[in-house]
């Protein structure tokens, strides 16, 4: 349960504002004391391996997940208790978007429409000639690559002030892909919308990403902005003699080899030096790119 | 894969549901080819215990002609020729097993021809295999698949088709027998090609519907797309009364069918429909005068009609609530629907309004069917004493009141276990049973009656109270993981 009392919406809090948030499914901790704020206008990209908690923080920060510790706000009101003018200023696309399946797109597309008053149907028509959509078919009847381009029409319709993606291009072309970043790139410089995704294809970061949050076993392993990240995170090799079992303070993850050596990916704060263990003999230093970084964390 | 692998591995990752249906089949199989060594006819023909072999065998059939044809199909999509063979050859040491080797045992013993008995055997399991080919519009047909040979043995104690022990039988199964097989060959091609993966509606034939169950570990089929699959259907949903301010009319076509507001005529075609089956069922029974008690008409049609609720219900429910599909995710950011206690409301207006409607007709369906039968059970509803009518009363009831609480244990997102609902069922089962055959003159007999009502009420007082209480704790009624 959530530990706040009702906060009353407030038009100039962030987007979406998550503290300490920790939940536990048996004995799997899945999110452990996580805090994070979004600012109005930024691209947050969130990134972690299949099961690092990502669709379950973004279910949380959204009222779908009552939290064991925690609070997560949405424009400044309680998530689980979110209010009808809220809502209309935020829009979704889970995962699996199987919701709807006995409706045809046009008729979704209609019925959700009546719900926003913001809703752009001029554009909803447009996506739909441009990624050929049809608007007769059953949404039951479509592939996942197909729903997954129908519901973000759907959410990308609303002309959203809040614009939440959970794996937006795991179903899409590569074509459909670009243009769904770029999309996003252009509704947040233009509009001021605030878009949270998560992925695990880093080139989508890279590439649109204002902030990249790391999620990894249910914490933020990592928090900065996109272009702080070149040059701040590196591999160290230690070589056999020199690894002590204390833990660096600059130390984000840690894996011995079998010569016995120790791979450590270290930190250091823009404009720092690296620590001195980087310079013991023997010791190796990799600057780590995103992608690097992510594959060597997940190992 | 050699054919006894084969044979094996019909029985692995078998649903509880499934086991129980084996159980089931294995021992009514065991006791009805003791019923008939024994020479225990139930009537002149030697029809009864045919009857009950070919009800266990239909039941076998059903859930060994799914898996076989589903490994078919899997296996010529990954272009496994061995794996087909393997399971064709499979398939031959299961049909030795249970229909040559139990047809021999009857030749032998002189219960029945072997021809005959084979012609018997091989019509259920050829029929079991013919209804997962049939198209999808067909599943009220497919569904009926079990009750033929109760058809059968009806048609054959009137006479008017020929009983196991007749000459004529064994003509008249093999030329069945023909024309099912004609029609497995014929259907080959549109059970190779149905595409099943891609698509959330499961392919155009009936297998489609068991592999989705098979795969999303539910019994009962989510009818969200059942009854809107077809052109022009969605029209007939009245769209225009979900809007902002309107929660419960926004609710009810996020669900769809059968919770969607629809017209009149479609109303109709939702409840009347499913309960058609039980009324005729039930008709059939009283006026062949195979039943002469209220009772068991309230086995034959109330707990059939309790079922066909269930089916109705609890499936789309379960989909829409256990969160696997998006539905809440996009509920619960939707606008409109409010939040709190309100939009907790609207999902408990929205969904047990269908419901009542539902019992209602069931109600009245019941008492019709007791007015077009007066003859029979006037004379009960009459003369029956208080206790004997409020007994029949409160066994529909219990139906009812088990479907509203597998529904509200639905909406918190959790599927009761399928042995507790198969207990439960039993348990609903024997009440029916109890209050058929009682004289309702011992006080003994009203004592075990009300023992059996409340042993019922008990743990469904239990489920019910346990998932109202986890409904009003949650923050709003869009919350997953229970």
């Amino acid at each position: 349960m959530e530990n706040s009392a009702i906060v009353v919406g407030d038009a100039g809090a962030a987007p979406i504002c998550v503290r300490r948030l920790s939940k536990r499914y048996d004995a799997r901790q899945v999110l452990n004391d996580v805090s994070l704020s979004i600012e109005p206008g930024s691209v947050l990209g969130l990134i972690g391996r299949n099961g690092a908690g990502k669709s379950t923080l973004i279910r949380t920060m959204l009222g779908l997940i009552e939290p064991d510790i925690g609070t997560a706000e949405i424009f400044g009101e309680r998530a689980l208790a979110m209010s009808d003018r809220a809502k209309e200023r935020l829009a979704y696309v889970p995962q699996q978007p199987d919701a709807l399946a006995w409706m045809k797109v046009g008729t979704m597309l209609d019925y959700v429409a009546r719900f926003y008053p913001t809703w752009d149907a001029d554009f909803a028509r447009n996506m739909l000639d441009r990624w050929q959509l049809p608007r007769d078919a059953l949404l039951g009847k479509l592939s996942p690559g197909e729903r997954q381009r129908i519901d973000l029409v759907r959410a990308l319709a609303i002309r959203p002030q809040l614009l939440v993606l959970d794996e937006p291009a795991a179903a899409l072309d590569p074509a459909a892909r670009r243009e769904l970043l770029a999309e996003i790139a252009v509704r947040a410089a233009d509009a001021g919308t605030t878009v949270l995704f998560s992925t695990h294809i880093v080139s989508d970061l890279e590439r649109v990403a204002s902030r990249i949050v790391f999620l990894h076993q249910g914490r933020v392993l990592l928090d900065a902005p996109a272009d702080e990240i070149k040059e701040r995170f590196a591999r160290l090799i230690v070589p056999k003699d020199a690894v002590t079992s204390d833990k660096l303070a600059v130390e984000l993850h840690r894996r011995k080899l079998s010569d016995g050596s120790a791979a450590l990916v270290i930190e250091r704060q823009p404009g720092a030096d690296w620590p001195e263990i980087a310079y013991v003999p023997g010791a190796r230093l990799e600057i780590l790119g995103l992608e690097d970084l992510f594959v060597e964390v997940a190992q | 894969m050699k054919p006894a692998q084969a044979f094996a591995a019909f029985g692995v990752g078998l649903s509880a549901t499934q086991k129980i249906v084996y159980a089931g089949a294995a021992v009514m199989l065991f006791s009805g080819t003791m019923s008939l060594l024994q020479g225990d006819h139930l009537d002149g023909k030697g029809i009864g215990p045919f009857y009950f072999l070919a009800f266990a065998g239909i039941m076998w059939w059903s859930v060994a002609a799914n898996r076989t044809l589903m490994l078919i199909q899997d296996a010529y999509r990954l272009r496994m020729p061995a794996a087909i063979r393997a399971t064709l050859a499979g398939l031959i040491v299961h049909f030795v097993c249970i229909v040559a080797a139990p047809a021999t045992v009857a030749a032998v013993h002189g219960s029945a021809g072997f021809s005959a008995m084979l012609a018997f055997g091989t019509c259920l399991a050829l029929g079991a295999f013919a209804a997962p080919v049939l198209p999808r519009t067909f599943s009220l047909a497919g569904g009926m698949v079990g009750l033929l040979p109760l058809l059968c043995w009806l048609l054959a104690n009137k006479g008017i088709l020929p009983g196991v022990r007749d000459s004529g039988f064994s003509l008249w199964a093999w030329s069945a027998a023909a024309a099912m097989a004609y029609f497995l060959y014929h259907r080959r091609h549109a059970l190779l090609e149905d595409s099943t993966d891609d698509t959330a509606d499961g392919g155009a034939l009936l297998l489609g519907r068991y592999r989705r169950q098979l795969l999303s570990g539910r019994s009962g089929w989510d009818t969200s797309l059942q009854d809107f699959s077809t052109p022009g259907a969605t029209k007939r949903i009245r769209l225009d009364a979900a809007k902002p301010g309107n929660p419960v009319q926004a609710v009810q076509v996020w669900l769809g069918n059968p919770f969607a507001p629809v017209s009149v005529p479609m109303q109709a075609q939702r409840y009347l429909l499913p309960l058609l089956i039980s009324v005729l069922t039930a008709f059939l029974f009283v006026s062949l005068h195979l039943v002469n008690n209220m009772g068991l008409v309230v086995i034959i049609f109330g707990q059939n009609a309790f079922m066909t609720l269930r089916n109705l219900f609890v499936p789309r429910l379960i989909s829409a609530f256990t969160g696997n599909g998006g539905d809440l995710e996009l509920l619960g950011t939707q606008p409109g629907i409010g939040s709190g206690e309100t939009a907790k409301r609207a999902v408990l207006v929205a969904v047990f309004k269908p419901l009542l409607i539902g019992c209602a007709v069931q109600f009245v369906c019941m008492v019709a069917l007791a007015q077009a039968m007066s003859g029979i059970i006037g004379e009960q509803l009459v003369h029956g004493n208080v206790f004997q009518i409020s007994s029949v009363v409160a066994a529909l009831v219990c139906g009812d009141v088990f479907v509203a609480v597998l529904m509200l244990n639905a909406l918190i997102g959790r599927a009761i276990a399928r042995w507790n609902e198969v207990l439960l069922l039993i348990l609903a089962m024997l009440i029916a049973l109890t209050i058929g055959n009682a004289p309702f003159a011992s006080p003994y007999v009203n004592a075990l009656v009300i023992t059996l009502l409340l042993g019922f009420f008990v743990p469904l007082a239990w489920l019910g109270v346990r998932a109202w209480r986890e409904f009003g704790r949650r923050a709003h009624p869009f919350v997953l993981g229970s």
